[in-house]
């Protein structure tokens, strides 16, 4: 476009004929053809050149015959009713362009203004002063979209035109009313109506429009406008994108979209949060939302509304990342620069998901540039990261890769002290995603990420786990109607610990779980009133529980495989956007969910009415290879509502239920690297939740304060829960370990986020309660006689302030604060002899709770200037994390030493951190 | 971050590496003082009756803060052993917690037996019923020599015991070792005050056979050794006891009784979480800690908590014996279970020292005939007879000269 542009304004600084000097007659006759080929007739029969773009014409076909008539003649007939106009050139050459006449002179004014009012149709006119595209361009540096409207008349002496057209809603299509349209810096605006439809009156040439709504937030558009004309806009708001953190243009939508219980996270904005080790990290930002907590520093896993970390789908570009930290949870295994944004769900889940039952966290990454290469780079203490965005074919492809990994292991082995030379850490991601037009209905995207992760903890372990994630997407838009998106994933989640002691009992052990999936959603666009979104995914699964094998020759461990899990998932879908009127608001999905446990395996029966232990076993079943061992299904119900009350306050209902058919077996209260994943089989069921909740949501002086108040009622089943010092690892009858048992959790979220001025950021309080109850007429089949306690991630007392105060536009603040009620512990209560040695006793579990978590952290950003021309953008950030040095205990546990017990504590940071890192962009 | 901190270093890479460090290893990981945040005083109660004719012992007691030493007895409580077939066996107090049947009596099979404990507060336990578990025949016990360096070298004594997979067996042992002490300073005769003033002695031949004695040591504690499964995993390999090669307990001939208990797959899973959640401890690997219930609870209220296992259990035993030369056929053991020293008083002070029983006569004292040997140091006292310690030249007083039934040489 630009390069037209510039095109353009050489010809108009050309002294070139005038268009009535070119006399030429001509004949020719344009039957059911289109303008293109109209202008190829043209250039064949009479030599002309036309110089157009290609995009700008549509297939419409024209039936006109010509007779000895000029060229002006013809071109004046064909491009009747359209926005283009075109110039003659000396040399036979035609430049056709949209709504701008081309000037063979500069107007007369062009140096002052005159006004001249032509008093008799009491329109106020001016001379016809050309517009100038590039001086709005070069100044115009908020990207906002610019459209032409209207076809330049240079007759024309109004100085006022009328636009008018309908606000709709992109997905949806459904008009948008009360939808405000103000013409910036101006006085002038007004109110779509009940079909959508606005008229207003603009000055002339270049104007910045805002629409700004309920529910669509604000978009500004240029417009430069050269006639009466239409404009609809079709405003790209998604449905399901509520409530997007930190970026204020579409902060109206918590109070208008009918979900409930969503969040989003953005990479660029959550830069402004204090870093740990120089690093950006957006799962950490989620936790600092309401609902969403994690165990604690250093732990990977999030606890979502009284939820087991085992339970949140997180997605990248549609593939399943099992582990998405690195090095315990202390860094997020996305790379910051090339992440787009994080979509969470918590309450009401969109029907195509499926498979967890607490959350969703959608990750999407950016599309690379399709015209510039660009790059971002950073330097941290332990760190360091690129990510480049390539267009591979202009306009049409790019490529973005991104790369992180740390130089520990560098720096640990440059060190003198001998145990920390042996010691290991390292951990380091790759992500490539490519993306291409194909043509305006076909859109294809493709990622490939791995993250590894090396460490050892002792001198004589080495632990090890990785992800393999590989997607492709392909959309495809059939009409305007109708639309598709195709996306096959496969990932893959490795983990192995290789112990060499000193001791004939070195062993290496392997885990890994593989996927690979499909999945086709349609959304047909049926009406203002409807919009349907439908479809099946299908997966398949392979999990491989452990091989232990000896390490060395002189090992005496026996080896041990245990044999693969198979398991296939399908499901259907079907949701339907209803909107009853412009207060109400449903949305009713409805998801069957399907799972079958395959063979191969060799199964145990045990005596019905006994509980499951080595004496009980009646039978084993042998199931050949991809044999049914159980089926299990169910619907899954996904409704959620909204009313509006008034324009910036709304309530909202949503219910949920979910099926989960895959868990983890964790003797750890948080979640580690070495937790495994089991699919449900022939004793394990799988898991089953149901939510109801409830919120309000209110917006103060448009989006600039944002206040919500949500509260849910969780109901579960079978969620699984351990024995007491139940063995899971390479346990080849873990059934008998596992109880399945009911959960119950509730909460109240209040959220307030000011979004704008010098000072931003957000209060977040909730008090929840997550409780389980693992009962069962066996005694050794309860836990805490088979009453409701507390879960491990039962914390009532969570309270986050994130808050930015930008002293300049260079230099801003944050800080940071985070309080939770510590987590509940099953606690030595005691000592007892027995049998001539002594014990401890412990507490019922869950009984206690470590002490309480709070954390300060404080981070300064320094950007570099604003300069246009300089090649990078650059800014540096310190932080310093647990500026009160807190030392927040991980865990506690307790050993017997020589007959005395003995107790330790465990904390990841016990002191303050200070990082300093620096970033910069090209 | 206490190793953190002792890195004591100005180089940036260290501060980092160290920094880095701390967050991996267990630096992080530090002792505190654990305060019993809410003791609840507990009943314990250590119950087991066997198949073999005796008297049963069962001890009670209560758990005790960290802060405290030792457990305190359950004292005054009315302990008895209720069978299906009616009989009742009482426990009376024989010395503080610890409580003794009133006569001898075995498990027998298919008999229900449940346990009664009235503590002095009134409170009533009873256990579920057991029956007794019987278990297969110990398979073997072995010797192995285990020739590492110096310290770790010695003989392994491991049991083996059926466990097939399919009819699971849960065994725990105890062991009863039976060596033979020979005295090293030993003589035929003895040295017989006859008067302190004037001291007088008199040699006559020793009345009682003390060169060669045994003794016994009853280990009723379960042992903890290690398990390994062989043979497809229907024997269970487990490590008895470990005697040093140098131990004085194998220098002549040693004897080892290995009792084999078999319990319930309940029983066995109740000690083997007592000894896991007493060494659990790495930052991956924590265990599922909790109260751990036995098959003992409170008749008063379900609420109320109790600790132990009432077990009844059937034994089967083996003996094997070995000799030092058997396993180390050209090497000689140690000869010497306690030092020795030899002395040669005069007369006066010799005289007291036997009177004293701490000494015993060995042989004349050897630099007092001609020629003297090199050895002898003449700034020493040198009395007429070289005398060594008790223990050295009577083995009663290490062990018994009356030679066990199952002794064989």
């Amino acid at each position: 476009m630009r390069k037209l542009i510039a095109i353009t304004l050489f010809m108009v600084s050309l002294n070139f004929l005038n268009a009535q000097q070119n006399q030429d007659l001509i004949s020719i006759d344009f039957n059911d053809i289109s303008r293109t080929d109209a202008m190829h007739q043209l250039e064949e029969k009479f030599n002309y050149q036309f110089y157009f773009v290609k995009e700008w014409f549509s297939q419409e076909k024209i039936n006109i015959n010509f007779k000895n008539v000029t060229i002006s003649k013809v071109l004046n007939q064909i491009f009747e009713d359209t926005n283009f106009n075109y110039f003659i050139l000396k040399n036979k050459g035609i430049v056709i362009t949209q709504n701008r006449v081309i000037y063979s002179d500069l107007p007369d004014n062009f140096f002052g203004n005159k006004k001249v009012i032509d008093k008799n149709n009491r329109i106020e006119t001016e001379s016809a002063r050309p517009v100038f595209k590039n001086k709005i361009v070069s100044s115009n540096k908020t990207r906002t979209e610019t459209v032409s409207i209207g076809k330049e008349n240079p007759l024309d002496k109004r100085t006022k035109y009328k636009l008018s057209g309908y606000i709709r809603d992109s997905k949806t299509g459904m008009p948008w009313s009360n939808v405000s349209i103000v013409v910036k810096n101006t006085v002038l605006g007004v109110e779509t109506d009940k079909n959508g439809y606005y008229q207003i009156t603009i000055p002339r040439g270049y104007n910045t429009i805002e629409t700004s709504s309920i529910g669509l937030g604000k978009t500004q558009k240029n417009v430069i406008i050269y006639n009466d004309g239409t404009l609809n806009i079709n405003l790209s708001e998604n449905i399901e994108e509520l409530d997007e953190i930190i970026v204020s243009s579409k902060q109206t939508s918590n109070v208008v979209d009918s979900e409930i219980g969503t969040n989003e996270v953005d990479s660029e904005k959550s830069k402004n949060i204090p870093l740990v080790m120089g690093e950006r990290n957006m799962l950490k930002v989620a936790t600092a939302l309401p609902g969403i907590t994690t165990a604690g520093e250093g732990s990977s896993g999030f606890n979502v509304r009284g939820g087991k970390t085992d339970q949140n789908l997180i997605l990248l570009d549609n593939a399943v990342l099992y582990n998405p930290a690195h090095f315990f949870g202390i860094f997020q295994a996305l790379n910051p620069f090339t992440t787009k944004n994080i979509k969470i769900y918590k309450g009401s889940v969109p029907a195509q998901f499926g498979g967890r039952l607490s959350s969703v966290f959608d990750i999407t990454t950016k599309d690379g540039s399709l015209d510039k290469f660009k790059g971002e780079a950073s330097i941290g203490p332990v760190t360091g990261n690129i990510a480049l965005e390539i267009p591979i074919i202009k306009e049409k492809a790019s490529l973005v890769l991104g790369g992180r990994s740390t130089y520990s292991n560098w720096i640990l082995n440059s060190l003198d002290n001998k145990s920390l030379k042996n010691s290991k850490a390292s951990f380091y991601d790759l992500i490539g995603k490519f993306n291409a037009k194909i043509d305006s209905t076909n859109e294809v995207r493709a990622t490939a990420y791995y993250s590894n992760d090396d460490f050892s903890i002792t001198s004589d372990s080495v632990y090890g786990y990785n992800n393999l994630l590989l997607s492709v997407l392909w959309n495809k838009k059939f009409n305007d109607k109708n639309s598709s998106s195709l996306s096959i994933s496969k990932s893959q989640y490795k983990f192995n610990i290789n112990y060499d002691g000193q001791s004939n009992d070195n062993f290496g052990y392997d885990y890994g779980i593989d996927e690979i999936g499909a999945k086709l959603r349609l959304v047909y666009l049926h009406s203002d009133k409807h919009k349907f979104n439908y479809g099946v995914s299908v997966k398949k699964y392979e999990v491989n529980p452990g091989k232990k094998e000896p390490l060395g020759e002189n090992s005496a461990v026996i080896p041990l495989n245990l044999e693969n899990e198979y398991g296939l998932e399908s499901a259907v879908f079907l949701e339907d956007g209803y909107k009853i009127n412009n207060k109400f608001l449903i949305n009713v999905g409805l998801r069957y969910s399907m799972f079958q446990a395959l063979g191969s395996s060799l199964t145990r029966v045990y005596e019905t009415g006994q509980p499951r232990n080595n004496e009980t076993v009646s039978d084993t079943l042998n199931f050949g290879k991809n044999k049914t061992i159980k089926n299990y299904g169910g619907l899954e119900t996904r409704l959620s509502g909204r009313y509006l009350l008034n324009k910036d306050f709304s309530i909202k209902l949503g219910y949920n239920s979910a099926y989960q058919y895959l868990h983890t077996l964790s003797n750890n209260t948080t979640l580690s690297p070495i937790d495994t994943w089991k699919l449900s089989d022939y004793h394990i069921k799988p898991q089953k939740s149901q939510q109801l909740s409830l919120g309000l949501f209110k917006n103060i002086n448009g989006n600039d304060y944002e206040l919500s108040l949500e509260g849910y009622y969780k109901k579960s089943e079978n969620v699984p829960d351990f024995k007491t010092g139940a063995q899971l690892l390479l346990n080849e009858n873990v059934e008998t370990e596992i109880l399945q048992g009911k959960g119950k959790a509730y909460g109240i979220e209040f959220l307030v986020k000011k979004n704008k001025g010098k000072l931003s950021g957000w209060f977040a309080y909730t008090y929840s309660k997550s409780l389980i109850k693992l009962d069962s007429p066996f005694k050794e089949e309860q836990i805490n006689n088979g009453n409701y306690f507390p879960s491990n991630y039962d914390k009532p007392h969570n309270l986050n302030i994130v808050s930015n105060f930008k002293v300049t536009r260079r230099f801003s603040f944050s800080a940071n604060f985070e309080y939770q009620t510590g987590r509940p512990v099953t606690y030595p209560i005691g000592n007892f002899d027995y049998q001539g040695d002594t014990y401890v006793i412990y507490s019922e579990r869950n009984k206690f709770r470590i002490p309480d978590y709070y954390r300060l952290d404080l981070s300064f950003n320094i950007e570099g200037n604003h300069k246009l021309k300089k090649l990078g953008h650059s800014y540096w950030n310190i932080s310093v994390y647990n500026v009160l040095g807190r030392n927040n205990p991980y865990s506690v546990f307790f050993v017997t030493e020589n007959g005395n017990v003995k107790a330790y504590k465990s904390s990841i940071f016990s002191v303050p951190i200070p990082t300093i890192s620096y970033n910069i962009k090209f | 971050m206490k190793k953190y901190r002792k890195i004591n270093t100005n180089r940036i890479t260290a501060y980092i590496g160290a920094f880095f460090i701390a967050l991996i290893t267990s630096g992080c990981i530090e002792e505190f003082n654990a305060t019993t945040e809410s003791f609840e005083s507990i009943l314990v109660v250590d119950a087991w009756i066997t198949d073999e004719f005796k008297e049963h012992h069962i001890k009670l007691s209560r758990t005790y803060r960290f802060e405290q030493d030792g457990a305190t007895p359950e004292q005054n409580a009315e302990v008895s052993i209720t069978d299906s077939n009616g009989n009742i066996y009482i426990f009376n107090e024989v010395s503080e917690g610890t409580y003794v049947s009133s006569v001898m009596f075995n498990a027998k099979p298919n008999i229900d037996y449940s346990l009664t404990v009235e503590t002095s507060d009134n409170s009533i336990y009873t256990s579920k019923p057991e029956r007794l578990v019987i278990g297969d025949e110990i398979v073997n016990v072995e010797s192995l020599k285990i020739e590492n360096n110096q310290e770790n070298s010695g003989v392994e004594i491991n049991a083996f015991s059926m466990i097939n997979s399919n009819d699971p067996k849960y065994y725990v042992y105890t062991y009863e070792e039976t060596y033979k002490i020979i005295a090293p300073l030993w003589s035929p005769v003895e040295a017989k005050v006859v008067s302190i003033n004037p001291p007088e002695v008199e040699l006559v031949l020793k009345t009682k056979q003390d060169k060669i004695c045994y003794t016994t040591n009853v280990v009723d504690k379960a042992v903890a050794g290690s398990k390994t499964k062989l043979n497809g995993n229907t024997i269970q390999k487990t490590l008895i006891k470990f005697i040093p090669k140098y131990d004085y307990e194998i220098a002549n001939r040693y004897s080892i009784l290995v009792k084999q208990h078999s319990i319930s797959r309940a029983a066995d899973k109740f000690y083997s979480l007592l000894k896991e959640f007493s060494t659990s401890g790495s930052l991956f690997s924590q265990i599922q800690t909790g109260f751990i219930d036995g098959n003992i609870s409170s008749q008063n209220e379900a609420e109320q908590k109790v600790i132990g296992f009432f077990n009844v259990s059937s034994t089967s035993s083996k003996r094997i014996f070995f000799n030092f030369t058997d396993l180390y056929p050209n090497e000689t053991s140690i000869d010497l279970p306690v030092d020795c020293p030899t002395i040669t008083p005069e007369l006066d002070e010799l005289v007291e020292l036997l009177a004293s029983g701490d000494m015993l006569y060995y042989i004349y004292n050897p630099c007092l005939l001609a020629p003297a040997p090199e050895y002898c140091d003449f700034d020493e006292p040198q009395g007429p007879y070289q005398i060594v310690p008790k223990v050295c030249g009577d083995c009663t007083e290490s062990g018994t000269n009356i030679k066990p039934e199952f002794w064989e040489e």
